[in-house]
């Protein structure tokens, strides 16, 4: 898999999921990426650390899901199953405990 | 670049679900990536396919117009001869005059077509087919793989026999491309611009590129699917790899097809078998992760230790913090109490300093007695002085005002 930083050149200006805006900092839209921001450090293509935060709603119920990148070499190549979700409890204590832990392990 | 190989699965065509084996990935997929090369050769490739266009070499100048110089209250500008009509008169030639030529009047001598070094060219398509094998650069070009098994993704030759094209759209959705197709379905719109009155009425987005080996029905099948294009191996064309210079197309290669490459493009040591004094572009470097040469051993164990930047934190006045000032100056604090003490009555720190002062009095007294009174004070003494020359004078003067009144008399 090419290096991160390598990726990163290629994607940082020309990329589908870049929005700009006139008088606010580049954004992207690609999954993976906590804060929607076109940088090196979140970027959801490009970087092997990857941190996603999401509501998803499922019919009525709307649950929080945290999306990271797996580890696995054999995975790299594999879009469908590169990016692992997890559900984040709700829970006033558990959930930030969770977050923390993912924070940590990227 | 990976050091080793990695190896790629091959799908079942009928049964895509499952795999038929594996090859390890050509060389060619893991040139290095250069964007700026592939941009640069598409957009001279692009330039190849165009038709010239230009203005009538006579436009404007049909005519046999002449100025009619000065001297009759018009214009200097060429103006159409004889009489009889309203063209008569009128101004003719110039790029201001109704029905004159245009500025600078496009040619079809304009160098429409560029040529581009064949190695170039080669290292170009190598580099986009490197890109195609990367999740992050096909996703990034816009493509939906989400539901794709592997990338690049290799189908079992089978494929290249489908003759009908409902198989092989079926093949394409249980391969995982149903999100692609329908993206471009669903991308179909009026072009922007003259374009739509010139036959060019729409615009759709491309879809997955087929790379086959041998033709028995896959072109026919494939060609009136939307957004799908079949492209032979032997004959890779940029302008398909990387569509508008952005590299990272989704490509579906078949099995043979995906053997053919190794065949055609060998390896960085053997040079390219198919392509006569190719031979693949090496990376300028090898291992570009920064971030894993920062931090291996090799290198951390060579670093200096790491200065300790000295960070001033919150400036503190001295004036305000005792603690700050008894850190600039030691002692600053005690001899402050020690003055505190010393206003207090009754403490031995006010005695002492009210002995000092007593003993300053007296030494001042003693002093003033001796050299302030008396007669030997320095004003007295400076008076005497004063006196003694005041007197003499006053004398002088007597005398000389004595002799002129004896003068006078």
């Amino acid at each position: 898999m090419a290096a991160p930083d390598l990726l990163w050149q290629c994607v940082k200006n020309q990329s589908c999921f870049i929005r700009k805006q006139k008088n606010f900092p580049v954004m992207t839209a690609e999954p993976g990426n906590l804060c929607g921001l076109n940088n090196f450090q979140f970027s959801g293509l490009a970087s092997k650390k990857v941190l996603g935060l999401d509501s998803k709603k499922v019919g009525k119920k709307e649950s929080i899901v945290l999306t990271t990148r797996s580890k696995r070499e054999s995975r790299q190549y594999r879009p469908g199953v590169v990016l692992v979700t997890t559900g984040i409890k709700k829970g006033k204590k558990q959930g930030p405990e969770q977050l923390k832990k993912a924070r940590f392990a990227r | 670049m990976a050091t080793a190989r990695p190896v790629v699965s091959i799908y079942n065509f009928e049964n895509p679900s499952e795999k038929t084996g594996t090859m390890p990935m050509p060389v060619v997929l893991q040139s290095p990536l250069r964007p700026d090369l592939v941009r640069e050769v598409h957009r001279d490739m692009a330039k190849n396919k165009r038709q010239a266009y230009a203005v009538k070499p006579k436009a404007g100048y049909d005519t046999a117009a002449a100025s009619w110089c000065t001297g009759r209250a018009v214009a200097r500008i060429p103006r159409a001869p004889g009489g009889g009509t309203h063209r008569a008169g009128q101004a003719a030639f110039g790029n201001q005059a109704r029905g004159g030529g245009m500025f600078n009047p496009t040619t079809v001598w304009r160098r429409w077509h560029r040529r581009v070094n064949v190695t170039k060219k080669r290292h170009a398509v190598a580099c986009a087919l490197a890109a195609s094998a990367l999740p992050p650069l096909v996703m990034a070009r816009g493509h939906k793989i989400n539901q794709v098994a592997e990338l690049p993704l290799v189908v079992s030759d089978g494929i290249q026999s489908l003759t009908k094209t409902k198989q092989a759209k079926e093949t394409l959705k249980k391969l995982g491309c149903g999100e692609e197709l329908q993206k471009v379905i669903d991308s179909k719109s009026i072009r922007a611009g003259q374009g739509k009155a010139r036959n060019r009425r729409y615009v759709k987005r491309l879809g997955p590129l087929v790379i086959y080996n041998e033709d028995n029905g896959i072109t026919r099948a494939m060609r009136n699917i939307p957004g799908v294009e079949c492209a032979h191996v032997d004959r890779l064309n940029l302008l398909r790899l990387a569509p508008g210079g952005s590299f990272g197309r989704f490509v579906i290669f078949t099995e043979g097809a995906f053997k053919k490459l190794s065949d055609i493009y060998g390896t960085l040591k053997s040079g390219a078998p198919k392509k006569k004094g190719y031979t693949l572009p090496r990376a300028a470097m090898v291992n570009a992760d920064l971030s894993r040469i920062i931090n291996s051993t090799e290198v951390q164990s060579v670093l200096r230790p790491k200065m300790e930047r000295y960070t001033h934190g919150i400036k503190r006045n001295a004036l305000k913090s005792k603690e700050l000032m008894e850190e600039l100056n030691p002692g600053s604090t005690e001899r402050k109490a020690v003055q505190q003490k010393a206003s207090q009555k009754g403490t031995p720190e006010y005695d002492e300093v009210q002995k000092k002062k007593k003993a300053r009095i007296e030494e001042s007294k003693k002093y003033n007695k001796e050299h302030k009174k008396g007669d030997e004070t320095f004003y007295k003494t400076l008076m005497k002085a004063f006196e003694a020359k005041a007197a003499a004078d006053a004398a002088k003067k007597a005398a000389e005002k004595a002799e002129d009144e004896e003068d006078e008399e």
